[in-house]
Parts: C-alpha cells; structure tokens; sequence
C-alpha cells in the first residue's frame, strides 16, 4: 500500500465543521447576489420574466441551501456522521463523511485519510506560502513580465510543497517558464507580458 | 447509407499527416496528465483546452479527442498502479486492479484497461454516429418548455441522484448557477453581477471555472496537507503481454462492461459512475457462480469490465452533448464549453450548420482510440515513470500550466484572479466533500435554462401550466421522479460493495 500510512485522524466524538463553512460562504454568496439583483438596473424593455427573476430563484436557493446545510449539522448526533453519503463525481473529489468501520477503509484503500469529512486541520504554513504565490503572481505578472512572474509563480509551488534544493528548483522554475514562453508566444502566436524584460530582449 | 458517406467524408477530413499529429500529440498529453495524480479526464480535458484553441476547429476537435481517450486511460493507470483514481470512475478500477500490481501483473491489468477502452469506445462511437442524427431529428420538435424540462432534470440528476448526497450536490449546483449569472443578460441587455468590472461584461469562461475548481482547486488541496501526503511510488512491472488466458478472460467483461456502459450515457442522467459499479458488482457474481474466488486478489475481469463501462458511458454521452447540448458528465462539460468558444451550440443545428465538422470529430474519436491503443499498449509502463516527478515540481507545473493557459485565451488578468478565487472555491468544496460536477453543469445549464424558461413564459404570457403542457417535456419530469425513487436503491447496491469490497 502506498496510501495507508498516515493515521486517520480522530473524527469520532465532534462534529465535522466543513459544512459550516460551506453554509457561511454560500449564504454571504446568497446575500450579495440577492442585494446585487435588488438594486439592478432593469432596461425597460417590457419582456414578460425580467433579468432579475432567475437571479432572484438562484439567490433563493442559495439561501435555502445554506439553511438547510446548517440544519443537517445542527440535527447530526456527533458521534455518527448520520446519512451523509459519498458524495464524490468525475471530478477527484472522493467520500464525504461516513465514519462506520466500512466505509471508513474504503476510503482508506482510495484517497487517502485527508477526504473525509472531518477533514485534518489546514496545514497552514505551505497552503499560505500557495496561497501568497498566487497572489504575488497576480500582482507581479504585468509589471515584471511572464517569464520572471512564472518562474516565480513555479518556485513559490514548488518551495511550499517542500522543495527545498533552493539552486535548482529556481533554474527548474526558470526553464520551466522560458519553455511555456516559447512554446506559447513562438510556437502558438500567444501575447505573454514581456514586463521589464520587455525593453531589453 | 447517408450516415456512412457523411463519415466516411469525416474520415477524410480527419485523415490528414497534420491532424493525425495533433491526434497524437493530444493523446500523448493527454495521457500525461492523466497519469498525475488526482488528476483525471476532466481536468486532463481542462488544462488543455486552451491549448487548443490556437488551431483551426477541425484540428482542435481532433486533438480534443486524443487528449480525451488519453484523459481517460491516464486515469485508469493511476488506479491501477497506485490505487489513486483520478475520477470516481476509475474508482472501481482499483479494487481489482491495484492487488493486479501488487501482484507484479500491472502490464495485464493495463493492458486489460486500454483494450477495453479501445472495444469500448469503438462500439459505443459507432452507436453514436448512427443515433445522434435520431436525436437531432428528435430533438428538432423541442421548444422551450421542454428544453427548461431537460435542463432541470440535468440539474436534479447531477446533483441530487449522481452525486449521492442532495443537499450537497444542491449546494454546488446552486454556486455553478450563480456563477453564470455573471455578464450581460442577453435578452434584456441588463448588466448583472459584474460588479463595474468591463472584464466580466462576457461572463466567467467555463475554462476559468473548470481549470480553477480542479487544477488549482486541487494543488491548495495538495498544499494544506502537504505534511502527511505520503510520498508517491512506482511499481515495478513485469512481464508486460497479456496471456491467452488473460484474453480469455477479459472479452466477455468488456463487451458486457460496454453493454452495461452505453444507456448510461444517452440518458442525460450524468456520470460513468453508476455503470462501473454495476458492471464491477456483474464481474464479481459471475466470477463467484463460476467458483473463481481471484477477485479481491486481483482479477482481471474487475479491470477488464469496469473500463469498458467507463468509457462506453463517457463515449455514448456524446449523444446527448452534440444531439442536444446537454451535457451528462464533468468532461462533456467542458467539451461543450470548447464547442461555445468556437461560436457553435451544440443541439439540433449542429449536425446541419457544422456539419464537416461533427463527421470530422467522430471519426477522430475513432482514430484517437486506434492512437491510444498503439502508442499506450506498448508504452504504459513507461507513463508510469512520469509518477518519478518530485511532487512539488509536479504542482508548480501544473499552477503554472494552468495560469499560463487561463491568461493567453483573453490576454486577461483579471481571469488570472477569477481562476484563483474559483480556485478557492474549489479547495473549499474538496476539502469538505462537496461534488465538483453540478458546479460545472450549473454553470453550462444555467444559462440554457433561464433563456429557455424565459422564452416559454413570455409565449405562454405568464401561463405555468405551459411549462407541463408539453408531452416530451411530461416523460421528462416523470424520468425525473422514477430516478429519485430508483437512486437510493442504487445507492445501497453501491454502499454493500463497497463494504463487502
């Protein structure tokens, strides 16, 4: 087995928070959907269902969605993930909750421990280095152009999720970057921001 | 035969030293991604759609269904050698097929997989070819009242039947329709949701939404528990032919996976799941009749079966996409987000206004299968090695690739930010084990759905009853409430084969 080493974490005796979270964030959603299609300007062109209509149902379902999720949390015994069920599509996402001896090895076989529905706590120091990578990359793309920004972009990853060969992986990412340029603006006719390199090459 | 020289006009097309390059170049790339874990058809499909789109249409489509067969057997590989499917279809790929590799037998079990994509696909592509142009001739007599009927039951199928959890799949269906909300509604010209932004006047692009939920969606996911993310190893294969024995075994499993595989993808009921459980769970009773007691040990016909399901389901599921423009699985999806950025609907037009094109496209489907089984049958062990990729380069490629193909479609950064923030989202919906498919056919369908409900009230001046007067769309909503009372019945079959698994 090459997925089974880690140990499942203590999910008996406290309450999957997940879909807590998931209610807050699809409620805010809800709320500025609903403020947004309140104060819409309508053109004033007679058509029998508006545009606000579906965005008001949307909104409402949006609402009702997030007070349902709340509810299923606040009925479910803490010992017992109740009726959740795998929810899992195409898509990678893989089970979501049940915690009976079972299912509990399925998803062992699968995906590993970390899809369940208590999920382990965020591993907070590479997620935030991801998450400031992306967020400098967005700042930093036009200003400095792509090959520096996509090198950095690479690097960042890679530092986050444990690189630590500091050298290489900078001339990996450097590469890496100068390749996709040439691949996308001289092999496919794609603009890429030159940046400060603009003036120079 | 009509049908027959329109293809064989297709084939002509299609037949070109330069698409058969892009055929190639597609199923290689395709496989690659693939392979990676967690990554499966869709986001192999997703990442590279951009890609695409520097060429002319026919060479795009040609492409696609090379990246399209090698998605899908890259994610069967995964399972097999590393027990990660990259898709909850290649989950029941797993079962039998990762003690295969324990066993020293992953060349069979691979082997297994690809030939049964391979009978597979070319049997349910041939059942396309010949029953899309039903369906277009069906579908011709739909007004809007029953095009809202198919967009709901795609809803509620996804969503609520599919993906196992209703409120769940609800919920992510609910994020999808908001976020087609954003951009110009087009009947009204009224400007939704873009908040001042020019940018956002054309909607999110289904690229930002797909590429964002699974690429980065999946690499934050990576990343927070990138402590205890065990280290990923290859297996070292053996002797890579199939026996006669093996063959023996295998081709009853494939053609009765393909027949289990093909109705699933022409009901617009979403997703390759259902048919691969129910063919791994036919494979297992017959073997245990037979007194075969191999499978949890690694049997072959629990391979051979499931894949044919897999892939005749995502290649029948065709029927429904270019017939109707309606898509049943997260890869059909994106499929017809690439149609939409080409200018064309997928639906009853297609086949008379796009013609060339749709006959050039399924007879690539034809030869990217041919394709797949030369270049993959002798090389599969050889994909494997890609699994060598330290698992941080691993991810800042795949962060960069994703970027890099989001920015170039629209020179755009704000769909840099969008791709992150739905990238976000996706991590939030992963994490907490909400379905990722209904977000994408919320967002395709959305749309579909308010022009059409809008269309239908503005006929019947407000008349409901309008919505329920026509017959298709009658069949349609009591399909509809048939699933619902069938899904937890299937939901049980599933849940004890898993246990007994």
């Amino acid at each position: 087995m090459t997925t089974s080493t880690t140990q499942r974490p203590a999910a008996r005796g406290r309450k999957p928070r997940g879909e807590l979270i998931v209610a807050g964030t699809v409620a805010v959603i809800g709320v500025v959907v609903l403020t947004r299609t309140v104060t819409m300007d309508v053109p004033d062109n007679g058509a029998f269902l508006g545009p606000q209509f579906f965005p008001y149902v949307v909104a409402a379902l949006l609402l009702v969605l997030s007070a349902l999720l709340v509810l299923q949390h606040v009925r479910r015994e803490p010992v017992d993930a109740g009726d959740t069920e795998p929810g899992d599509m195409d898509a990678g996402d893989t089970d979501d909750g049940d915690t009976e001896a079972g299912d509990g090895a399925a998803e062992r076989r699968l995906g590993g421990p970390s899809e369940s529905d208590a999920p382990p706590p965020i591993d907070w120091k590479p997620f935030g280095m991801v998450a400031a990578t992306l967020v400098l990359h967005v700042v930093l793309l036009e200003p400095l152009g792509w090959l520096i920004a996509g090198a950095g972009l690479f690097f960042g990853v890679s530092y986050a999720l444990g690189g630590r060969n500091v050298l290489r992986d900078i001339g990996v990412a450097f590469v890496m970057s100068a390749v996709a340029q040439l691949a996308f603006s001289a092999g496919l006719g794609m603009a890429l921001p030159a940046g400060i390199l603009g003036a120079v090459v | 035969m009509e049908t027959l020289s329109l293809l064989g006009n297709g084939f002509a097309e299609a037949l070109t030293p330069e698409n058969l390059l892009w055929c190639l170049i597609g199923v290689i790339l395709g496989t690659a991604v693939g392979v990676l874990p967690g990554l499966g058809t869709a986001m192999a499909v997703a990442l590279l759609v951009p890609l695409t789109f520097t060429l002319d249409p026919t060479g795009a489509f040609i492409m696609f269904a090379g990246v399209y067969f090698g998605g899908q057997f890259g994610g069967a590989t995964t399972a097999i050698l590393l027990n990660t499917p990259g898709q909850s279809s290649s989950m029941v790929t797993a079962f039998e097929g990762f003690p295969m590799a324990k066993n020293g037998r992953a060349p069979q079990g691979l082997a297994a997989a690809v030939i049964g994509s391979f009978v597979a696909s070319i049997i349910a592509v041939t059942l396309v070819v010949f029953f899309s142009p039903v369906m277009v001739d069906l579908a011709v007599s739909f007004g809007p009242a029953d095009f809202f009927a198919l967009a709901i039951f795609a809803f509620v199928a996804t969503a609520a039947i599919v993906s196992g959890n209703k409120l769940r799949g609800l919920t992510s269906l609910g994020l999808g329709l908001t976020i087609a909300l954003v951009g110009i509604d087009e009947q009204s010209g009224a400007v939704r949701f873009t908040f001042g932004s020019p940018q956002l006047l054309d909607g999110i692009s289904i690229v930002v939404v797909t590429v964002g939920l699974l690429a980065i969606g999946e690499v934050l996911h990576v990343a927070s528990t990138a402590g205890r993310t065990p280290a990923t190893q290859t297996i070292t294969p053996g002797r890579p032919w199939m026996s006669r024995r093996d063959w023996g075994r295998s081709w009853r499993p494939w053609l009765r996976g393909t027949a289990l595989g093909v109705p699933f993808g022409i009901i617009p009921a979403g997703g390759s799941e259902i048919p691969t459980f129910l063919s791994y769970g036919a494979e297992r009773n017959l073997a245990k009749r037979r007194g075969d007691s191999e499978f949890g040990k690694g049997a072959i016909e629990g391979v051979a079966g499931p894949e044919a399901a897999n892939n005749a389901t995502t290649a029948t599921s065709l029927v429904p996409l270019l017939g109707l423009g309606l898509p049943t699985s997260a890869t059909a999806a994106i499929m017809l987000g690439a149609f939409q950025q080409y200018g064309m609907q997928p639906g009853p037009l297609l086949f008379t206004e796009e013609s060339d094109l749709i006959w050039a496209l399924l007879a690539s489907l034809f030869i990217g299968s041919v394709i797949l089984l030369l270049i993959n049958l002798p090389f599969a062990p050889v994909w494997a090695k890609l699994l060598r990729i330290p698992r941080n380069y691993l991810y800042a490629g795949i962060v960069v690739f994703a970027t890099l193909g989001v920015y170039t479609a629209k020179s755009s950064i704000v769909d840099v930010v969008l791709l992150y923030v739905v990238g976000a989202l996706g991590f939030l919906l992963r994490r907490y084990g909400f379905p990722i498919a209904p977000v994408l056919i919320g967002v395709i369908l959305g749309p579909l759905a308010e022009t059409e409900l809008r269309r239908a009230m503005a006929i019947g001046q407000g008349d409901v009853g309008l919505l329920f007067a026509s017959p298709i769309a009658l069949v349609l909503y009591g399909l509809l409430v048939v699933a619902l009372l069938a899904g937890p019945a299937v939901k049980r079959v599933r849940r004890r084969q898993r246990v007994a698994s």
